[in-house]
This record gives structure tokens, C-alpha cells and sequence, in this order.
């Protein structure tokens, strides 16, 4: 098992990608907190399916939009584990990938951006800085933040939150600069189009078709995978990688 | 299981002992090192009193006849000879050094060989004769008779033979004392530690071979700690006797050394360090925590010019915290380049005891944290938010300690004040001197910027002392000598 | 779910009822890893400054599965926190050690009841010690609990008399001193009247008897079935000596063969003991084995010294101790004390050396020697 008793915290984990990194890691040995901010339901889901498999999980709420939630959440990591290992920013401000409804440059407001960067941004910032601390108490760490590889092929414009995965990234170099010095590694995954996802079943069949063809594998990317690079980031398989952003797309971006 | 092939493995004798021609020893045990299709066979002699005594005797007649003529710019030129072999990567002695000693002492391989290349440049000619001028005012009053402005002639006689008690724990440090004795002209009889029997072994056989009735004023042979009977002979034989190594070591041989004679022992030392809050700027701290690392970690702090303890200034744009943090995070890291050597169980049992001590205190005082490598003793660090002062169970394991000024320094050390030796710093030269001023009241007799502790110089007064005067005794003849033979000679008007 | 005290201490008492007699560790080991986790469970509930030391260690009960991953509680940890799962009343019993390296930090285990103690000492004592009978003389040469109430070893020397020793059984030692006379007078009416003895102290207190008869020029064939116990080394003695010249003298002067002579570990911070076997196979008739067996209720394993890790077999380590009986302070406990282990049982070698640095550089246990002269 590639995390063994490691702490293990997944925001945004009730669905999707951050629900499917959260089992595997639970898979690998990691004791996992299923982060969630309002479906306690599907979290608890979450927690009982990787009991049932013999892991360790616990669910925790909070917006790491706030703050004080955030603290609060790292609070009750540490009271009971005593450190954290792992980190995976995975939480967004719900966003619907849906090509023909999005907003176009002339209409979106600032607003969008903003309430984008709040859930990206902002939300791997609090929880990056409540967990240092910890981290570097343990003199060891792994930081990943979810980006997209619409960053860098911006294939359906969706304003907002490219801009904000983009400084997501950025965020993820910054910060590596820094701590990689306290035995902290942070890095980005940029997933493409997953499906299915919560997020992307709005995207239509032509598009994801034409997504297919571009692709190299000629499949789309599916929450597996993407949790596949996770776990590697988060084990000593990556020992000495970090400020990196992993594309996980099917070659669809090649740099 | 690696295949051994009897056919292509190579054995090669190797002596852990060099005596005088004319000498002899007749009964040795061997040990072996195997490297690859090498096999080095290492022979070790265990002498006899009847062995000592003649080899004691052939040492005082080769002083005599020989060493005792040269001028100590000779001598300085002889040896500087032989360090300029040193210095040339090719020099077989040294390349089996560095081939022989990771195995022999256990420390990495990469450290012996660049520390090796270090130490053995501070021997230079002109280092040499730095530290003779140093430490004499002349020099030349070592080999004739030079007027003082007291108004008398004076020369400077060495003991003709020194008794060595060499250390093991420091590769190399063996040559020091040897080079010391020979520069007052004293023949040297060396008994070298298991721990590190080789290099002293290897310095003296390039000597040999560039003058070698220079290398017969010195005997190097190692036998068991303790052994009182050879120990006695070795004392009571020779003019003057140095120890260097553990109270117990200076405790065993001292008494069997005439009180007449010069004893000279160089025992247990702690040294430590202070960071100011001038070299935790964000320009600066990166350095700062790398030189620190480097004292802690070469040689795994068994020299007792490292550093076992650091202070560290609060007010630097990183916190004392996270500076001990970092300072963990790069021994985790030097272990990854440079691991430490493995220890023996109780030197292993002591960091576990001591770092248990300090997570269970942790448990209800959060002034301390314990930061280490986890499933193992590679390192520790252990931060202390109280200033205050420890020593270490040594092997890569420190204590931090966050102090508000680093003048406050001087008042956490007392109780340990008959140990302190050197202080790495790391400050500015507005503060330098008076520091200094308040660590020399205190006993400390040695100030290096922080990453450096580990290399001392060689005109510095060896725990505070001088080095080649101890060892000498003066002939003073007075004016009036002077004037009366000049009126007894029978030319004088 | 927790269980209270009383309970605990019943699951404890009826393990030790169960697996007394059995003679090997896997008959029990189920049940042993069920105890122990409930044991670990009720200590980490109610122990606090061990579930703090559990928690920075990483190990609660949500996540311990088996016994060897239970935390280990450093020998220190006896002397720097107070380990006791129930609150410490007025008057509690508490064992103290006598302060091995630092008087001034000595070990505390407290006993709020002594039913567990007991049963732990009462069951590998006969079977390890007396294989061949129930009771016998039994000549007490450590101050009994009368006169030494904080010691365990003082409360196991008189619980030996009162459980096994007969109506000539006595402590030969109290405050004043050890009454030589006397114990040579018991000697000697054994070796008149042939009836076999046994000698029960500690190492040191036959260095003492052992120069008394030696000044006094006195030997003794102790009759068939004489036995010779002692436990513990020379930990803070004035004076030490080799066990093999110990034994020797021993031999010379009591003409008690080694079959017959029997060493017990045990400490302060535990409530059980182990024993050399030798006793126990010779009375069985069994090819006679000089290591020391555990009781059921207790696991020995061996740890690296670098990595706190399980050696294999046969290498030397530090003895990690899981002890169910010890079910009111922590159950799980890693000593100073260096072993080795087979598939026999396991060899003590003695505590860990102070470390010493191999040059000028002073580490911190040589720093505590050359202050302590």
C-alpha cells in the first residue's frame, strides 16, 4: 500500500473526482477526511463504502470559501491524528460545463470570476494555510490542487474558471518555491473533460465526440485517472517532484 | 548472495603500523576489507614490553642523530614535501584513505574524501610556519640561541620523545600532534585508536618515501585502550605524553605518567552555535540553515568542535520555529547525500531514549517540539521556545533553542562551562567582538562563522591553550654569563 | 465499546485463568490480541497522558488492529507522566524503582487493586519455580513488603512466602539489615534435617551473603531439589560483578547446579514476570532450555535499536513488553533492555550501555556520569 496510515484530506470528495480519489487513497492505506460542504448524505455515502472495504474515513464539513470553517476542519484533523500528510484541493464553486449556456466575454460580470476564484483560489488558500504549519512539524507534506488542462487549451472559453484554474497553477508554483525547503511538495493535476462527472453531464454528446477525436487515446478522461496521478503525487513515488502541473487528458495537451 | 570468484579476487597487504628501520614486531592479527574483487588483508601488531622498550630507544637514537640537527625550516620543508604529495589526487596513500576509511570508521564516503582534501591543505608550508610564528615570537630559538630583549640568549628545547594517545574519532586529526612534535623536534611514538589506526599509518609512509630518516624519528602502532603494561612503558620512556579522547582515556594515562614529566590532554568539548537575527533575512536564511547543517552533520558531530546545540535569535523574518524547521528539512535532505553512519545499539538506544524523553515532555509543555526522522535515528531536532541549554546524544541529533537576544546567551551555560570549546556564529560585525568578549569570560576558546566549526585552524590555541609552548623547556643564558666568558677568552684585551 | 475497570480487570483475570498452564503462546493468541485491544481501548479512554502519547505516536483504537502496532510507552514515560487510568486516590499503592540512573526521577505504577498482580505473579511462579511441588522453604534474602511497601519486588518476595513457602519460610532482611545469622542458621538446619530450600533475592543481596560466608570461611551442601532464585543485575550498585563469576561462587558455596538456579525479569513499570525455564524442563523431563519463557498474557518482542522495528530471530535488540496485566497503566511497553529472542523463548543481556562518543565530542549520558562523580 502506497499510503499507509498517512492523513489524507480531500475537500470537495462527496462526488466526483474528489469522491474517487478519496476511496483510492483509502485503498492505498490512508486515512481519509471526505470533505463535503453540503451533501452530508453523499459523504456519509462516501465514508460507509470504504469502510465496507476495510479503509479508514471520517466525513468534514466545511466551506473553504471561510476561513474559520477551514480551522475549524484542520482543528478536529489534528486533535485526532495528531498531523496531516496529504492534501488534495479538489472543492470548486459549482460550475456547470455546459458549451451552449456559458457565458460569453461580453456577458459575464466580474462576479463570476470572482465567486470562481473564491472556490479555487481562495479555498486552496486557506486550507494550504492551516495545513503547513502541520506539515512542517512533520517535515514532510503533499499539496495537490486540481487545475485543467483547459488551461492551456482553452478549447470552450468558460471565462472564469480558466482564469482561475490558471492562477490556481500559479498558486501551486508560488508556493512549491517556498516550502519545498520545510520537506513540502505541491503540485497541480489538470484533468480533461471527466465523465462522468456531476459537473460535465451537461456537456454534449458532439462536443465530448469531438473532444475524442483530437485525443490522442481517443477516450475521454475518466475519475479513475485522474485519482490514479493523485496517488502517485501523493506517495513517495514522486519523492522530489514538485511546482509541477500533471496533465491527465490523453494527450489531448502536450508540453 | 554476490558470486565470489577466488580467481579474480585481488588481496593486498595493508600494515596499520609504521615503526623505524631496525625495529621489530613478531606477533600480529589480521582483519580483513573486502571492496569488490579486492580484499585489503590489514595487519595489526600486538606488541610486546620488550618490542616498546626497543622501539622507544631506537626513536631517541634516530632523534638524536638526526632530527635534532635539522633547523625547523627544514623540518617545515620535509613536511611540506609530504602534504604536497597529499594534495595531488594521484597520491596512492591518500587514495587508499579514502578507499579504506568509509569502511573502516563507518562515515560516508563522500565526507571522508572531501574532508580529507580540506584538512590536509591547513598543512601547507605557509600554514606552518604561521602557526610556529604563532606560537613562538622566534621561531629560530628552536634551533640556536637568538639574544632576547630581556637581554638574554635563549634556545628552546622539545621533550625528545613524545608518547601520543590518538582519538579515532575524527579521520586525520592524528596528524596534528605528529607534525606538532616533530616541528619541537621530538621523536613520536603514536598509539592509534581501532577507531581510525590508518591515516597517521599513511602520512608517515609518504613521509618515508621523501625522507625517510625523518619518518624513522616516528612509530605508529595501535593496541587495546587500557593496556596499562605498554601504556606505563610508553609514559615513563618517553619525555612528554599528549591524550587526546574521553575523560576515561586522560583518566587512565595520567597517572602512569612521571610528574616530571609534561602531560598534555585534550578531553571532552561541547560546542554550539548562535544564529542572529541579521542572518534570517529572507536574502540570508537560506544559507544560514545549510551552513548550520553542515556542522551538525559532518562527521555525525563525534568531533567535539561540532555543534550540538543552536541558538537562534527571534525578530529575523522567519521565526526561531521555522528556521529549526528548516534546519530538519535539510538533514532530512543531507541524509539523502550524505547519510550518517549506522550506529552501534547504545548509540542508537540513547537518541531514542532522548527523543522520547522530549516527546513525552512534549505531551504536556508545548515549548517543546520534537522534530525527526520518523522510523529511524537519521536525525532530530528538538525546539526548545524556552532559552536554555543541552547537550546531544550526538549523531546528527540537535537542540534548538529560541532565544530573544543572543547576548542572553552567556547566563544558560554554567553548568556546562568546563566543556565549552568552540562557537559557530552567524552575525554582524557590529556585534561580533562583544559577544566574543562575553563567550571568552565564560571559558569558549574558539569563534568560526556558522558551517565551519568543524575546521579549525591550525594556530588556534587548542582549547585555549598554546600547543607547542607547553612542550618546551627554555635555556636562558643571562648578560652576565655572557659578558664574564667574554672576559675569560684568552684573545680579550 | 469501553469497558469500565471492573470489567477490564475481569477480562484480564479470566484470560489469566484461561491460558495459565498452556504451553504455547498461539493456543492463546486470539484472545490475547482481543484483550490487548480492549485493554488499549480502556487505557487510551482513560489514561490520558498515554492517549496523548498514543495520538502523537499516530495510534488510536479506531486504527489499531493488532497488538504489535499498540503504541509502546518508553520507560521514561513511567517517570515523567503519570500513567494511571483511574484516578490516583489518598493512600493508593504505588511501586516506585529505585531510581536506576536519576534518584531524583524514579518510575511510578500505581495499584488501585492487586487482584490482576496476583493472579499474574501467583501462576508462572509455581509453574516455573516450583514445578515440583507446592510448597518449600523459602529463604526471603530481599526486605519484604512490611518493610518496603513501594517496592514490587518486595510485594513479590512476600507474596512467594505467603503463596508457596512453608511454615519455615521467612524474610531474612528488613530495615536494619540482613540478619546472616540467621539465614545461616536456616542453612544449616536443611542440611541436617534434608530438606531442600530455596534462596530467593535479589542479584546484589548474595553478593552481600556470598562475601559474609566467604569471610567467615562457611560452605553448605543444600540437599536434592535446593534451589536458587534471583532476579534483577546490578543497576545502581556500588558494586558490580560478572554473573558468571556470581554463579560460580554460588555453585562453590551452596553446591546448587545450574539446573537448579533460576532468574526472573521483572520491573517496576510491569505486572507480570518471566523465568528461565530450566526449572520447568527438568521437572518435566524435557531437554533443558536456559531461556526465559513469558507467561500467556505477556508478548516479548525484540526492536531494532535504530529503527524500533521487530529483528529477526536471534539478533539483538531492545525488549519491547505487551503485558495485559497491566491493565491500569499501559499495556504496551518498550524497556531499556537489550534481548535476544529464538524460538525457545528469549535471553536478557542486560541494559542498555550509556552511549559513548568515540572522541572529544560528549554525549549527553557521559556528560550525566562526569557530573554525577
Amino acid at each position: 500500500m502506497l499510503l499507509k496510515n498517512k492523513i489524507a484530506l480531500v475537500t470537495g470528495a462527496s462526488r466526483g473526482i474528489g469522491a474517487t480519489i478519496a476511496k483510492r487513497f483509502a485503498a492505498e492505506g490512508a486515512i481519509v477526511a471526505v470533505n463535503f460542504l453540503k451533501n452530508q448524505k453523499k459523504a456519509n455515502d462516501i465514508v460507509q463504502s470504504i469502510i465496507d472495504n476495510n479503509g479508514q474515513a471520517f466525513p468534514v464539513q466545511a466551506d473553504v470559501r471561510n476561513p474559520k470553517a477551514v480551522h475549524q476542519m484542520i482543528a478536529t484533523i489534528q486533535d485526532n491524528f495528531n498531523g496531516l500528510d496529504i492534501v488534495v484541493n479538489n472543492a470548486l464553486n459549482h460550475y456547470t460545463f455546459n458549451p451552449k449556456t456559458r457565458q460569453t466575454a461580453e456577458s459575464i460580470k466580474w462576479q463570476n470570476y470572482q465567486s470562481q476564484f473564491d472556490g479555487s483560489v481562495q479555498g486552496a488558500f486557506n486550507v494550504c494555510h492551516e495545513a503547513i504549519p502541520m506539515m512542517s512539524d512533520q517535515s514532510s507534506g503533499r499539496i495537490i490542487n486540481m487545475a485543467s488542462n483547459l488551461i492551456a487549451f482553452p478549447l470552450i472559453p468558460y471565462h472564469d474558471y480558466i482564469t482561475s484554474k490558471t492562477a490556481l497553477v500559479g498558486f501551486t508554483r508560488s508556493l512549491a518555491a517556498e516550502v519545498g525547503a520545510l520537506g513540502i511538495q505541491v503540485n497541480a493535476i489538470a484533468p480533461g473533460l471527466t465523465y462522468p462527472t456531476d459537473s460535465s453531464v451537461e456537456t454534449q454528446n458532439d462536443v465530448r465526440e469531438s473532444i475524442i477525436r483530437m485525443t490522442p487515446t481517443k477516450r475521454l478522461t475518466i475519475p479513475d485517472d485522474v485519482a490514479g496521478s493523485a496517488i502517485f503525487l501523493a506517495s513517495n513515488l514522486s519523492n522530489n517532484i514538485t511546482g509541477q502541473c500533471l496533465y491527465v487528458d490523453g494527450g489531448l495537451v502536450m508540453r | 548472495m554476490q558470486v565470489i570468484n577466488k580467481d579474480t579476487l585481488k588481496i593486498i597487504p595493508v600494515d596499520l603500523f609504521k615503526i623505524p628501520k631496525a625495529t621489530f614486531l613478531t606477533e600480529f592479527r589480521y582483519q580483513s576489507i573486502r571492496l569488490g574483487e579486492t580484499v585489503y588483508s590489514l595487519r595489526l601488531p600486538i606488541p610486546t614490553l620488550a618490542e616498546l622498550n626497543v622501539l622507544i630507544n631506537q626513536l631517541k637514537a634516530n632523534q638524536k642523530a638526526y632530527l635534532s640537527h635539522l633547523k625547523v625550516a627544514e623540518i617545515i620543508d620535509w613536511i611540506d614535501q609530504a602534504i604536497q604529495c597529499w594534495t595531488n589526487p594521484k597520491c596512492p596513500q591518500r587514495q587508499l584513505a579514502i578507499k579504506l576509511l568509509p569502511v573502516i570508521t563507518g562515515y560516508n564516503a563522500e565526507t571522508i574524501k572531501l574532508e580529507i582534501k580540506r584538512f590536509i591543505r591547513i598543512f601547507r608550508k605557509k600554514e606552518l610556519l604561521r602557526f610556529v610564528d604563532n606560537e613562538l615570537n622566534q621561531p629560530e630559538i628552536l634551533d640556536d640561541f637568538h639574544p632576547q630583549k630581556s637581554g638574554s640568549l635563549t634556545k628552546a628545547f622539545g621533550p625528545q620523545t613524545i608518547f601520543n594517545v590518538f582519538s579515532g574519532n575524527i579521520p586525520g586529526l592524528q596528524i596534528w600532534p605528529l607534525i606538532m612534535g616533530t616541528l619541537v623536534k621530538a621523536a613520536s611514538l603514536g598509539k592509534t585508536s581501532m577507531a581510525e589506526p590508518l591515516l597517521p599509518v599513511l602520512f608517515v609512509q609518504t613521509l618515508a618515501q621523501i625522507n625517510p630518516r625523518l619518518a624513522d624519528c616516528m612509530a605508529i602502532l595501535p593496541w587495546k585502550g587500557g593496556t596499562q603494561s605498554l601504556e606505563s612503558v610508553a609514559a615513563t620512556q618517553t619525555g612528554a605524553t599528549i591524550v587526546y579522547g574521553s575523560d576515561k582515556a586522560v583518566g587512565s594515562i595520567q597517572p602512569l605518567v612521571p610528574s616530571s614529566k609534561p602531560f598534555l590532554h585534550y578531553g571532552y568539548k561541547i560546542s554550539f552555535s548562535m544564529i542572529g537575527r541579521e542572518a534570517l533575512t529572507p536574502e540570508h536564511y537560506p544559507q544560514t540553515i545549510k551552513r548550520a547543517v553542515e556542522d551538525i552533520a559532518v562527521y555525525d558531530q563525534q568531533s567535539c568542535l561540532s555543534t550540538q546545540a543552536i541558538f537562534i535569535e527571534r525578530g529575523g523574518s522567519i521565526s526561531p520555529l521555522a528556521a529549526a524547521k528548516l534546519i530538519a528539512a535539510e538533514l532530512a535532505n543531507y541524509q539523502l547525500k550524505r547519510p550518517r553512519a549506522v550506529l552501534t545499539n547504545p548509540e542508537a538506544a540513547a537518541i531514542n531514549r532522548t527523543r522520547n524523553q522530549y516527546q513525552l515532555r512534549s505531551l504536556n509543555d508545548s515549548t517543546i517540539q520534537v522534530l525527526a526522522s520518523r522510523q529511524n535515528t537519521d536525525w532530530t531536532v528538538v525546539y526548545h521556545a524556552k532559552a536554555g541549554f543541552t547537550n546531544s546524544p550526538l549523531n546528527r541529533f540537535v537542540h534548538i533553542f529560541q532565544i530573544d537576544q543572543l547576548e542572553n546567551v552567556p547566563r544558560y551555560l554554567n553548568d556546562y562551562q568546563p566543556y565549552l570549546q568552540s562557537c559557530g556564529m552567524a552575525v554582524d560585525p557590529n556585534r561580533l567582538y562583544s559577544l566574543a568578549d562575553r563567550l571568552g569570560e565564560i571559558g569558549i576558546d574558539r569563534i568560526c562563522s556558522l558551517g565551519e566549526m568543524t575546521r579549525a585552524r591550525p594556530g588556534w590555541h587548542h582549547d585555549g591553550h598554546f600547543n607547542l609552548l607547553d612542550l618546551l623547556h627554555f635555556v636562558d643564558v643571562e648578560p652576565s654569563m655572557e659578558a664574564y666568558a667574554e672576559r675569560l677568552d684568552p684573545d680579550v684585551e | 465499546m469501553t469497558k469500565t475497570s471492573t470489567e477490564i480487570q475481569n477480562l484480564v483475570l479470566s484470560f489469566i485463568e484461561q491460558f495459565a498452564n498452556s504451553n504455547s503462546a498461539t493456543q492463546s493468541d486470539p484472545t490475547f490480541n482481543e484483550v490487548a485491544l480492549a485493554v488499549f481501548d480502556y487505557q487510551f479512554q482513560n489514561n490520558l497522558p498515554f492517549r496523548k502519547y498514543a495520538q502523537s505516536k499516530r495510534r488510536s483504537p479506531l486504527l489499531v488492529k493488532n497488538w504489535s502496532d499498540i503504541p509502546l510507552m518508553p520507560i521514561q514515560g513511567y517517570k515523567q507522566l503519570t500513567l494511571s487510568t483511574t484516578p490516583i486516590t489518598k493512600d493508593e499503592p504505588v511501586f516506585m524503582s529505585s531510581g536506576t540512573t536519576d534518584p531524583s526521577h524514579r518510575s511510578r505504577n500505581y495499584h488501585p487493586s492487586f487482584k490482576v498482580w496476583d493472579a499474574s505473579m501467583k501462576f508462572p511462579f509455581k509453574k516455573y519455580v516450583l514445578p515440583d511441588r507446592d510448597q518449600m522453604t523459602i529463604l526471603g534474602l530481599f526486605p519484604g513488603a512490611d518493610t518496603n511497601p513501594n517496592s514490587s519486588l518486595s510485594r513479590y518476595v512476600s507474596k512467594a512466602v505467603d503463596y508457596f513457602g512453608d511454615s519455615k519460610s521467612r524474610v531474612f532482611i528488613n530495615e536494619n539489615g540482613m540478619d546472616y545469622q540467621g539465614i545461616v542458621a536456616a542453612l544449616q538446619d536443611a542440611e541436617t534435617r534434608q530438606y531442600p530450600v530455596m534462596l530467593l533475592g535479589a542479584s546484589f543481596s548474595y553478593v552481600h551473603l556470598l562475601d559474609y560466608l566467604q569471610t567467615h570461611d562457611l560452605t553448605f551442601n543444600l540437599p536434592k531439589d535446593s534451589r536458587l532464585f534471583d532476579t534483577g543485575g546490578f543497576k545502581g550498585q556500588s558494586r558490580s560483578v560478572s554473573p558468571q563469576d556470581l554463579f560460580q561462587t554460588i555453585q562453590k558455596t551452596f553446591a546448587i547446579d545450574r539446573d537448579h538456579y533460576i532468574n526472573m525479569y521483572g520491573m517496576t513499570e510491569v505486572c507480570s514476570q518471566c523465568y528461565d525455564q530450566n526449572l520447568f524442563d527438568l521437572y518435566h523431563q524435557f531437554p533443558i532450555k536456559y531461556t526465559k519463557q513469558a507467561p500467556a498474557w505477556v508478548r516479548i518482542k525484540i526492536l531494532d535499536t535504530n529503527t524500533l522495528q521487530p529483528v529477526p530471530a536471534g539478533q539483538t535488540g531492545l525488549i519491547a513488553y505487551y503485558d495485559l496485566s497491566n491493565w491500569n497503566s499501559c499495556v504496551a511497553i518498550l524497556t531499556e533492555d537489550i534481548g535476544i529472542q529464538d524460538k525457545t523463548g528469549f535471553r536478557l543481556l542486560g541494559r542498555v550501555q550509556g552511549a559513548e562518543a568515540k572522541g572529544c565530542s560528549i554525549a549527553v549520558d557521559q556528560l550525566l556520569q562526569v557530573n554525577q562523580r
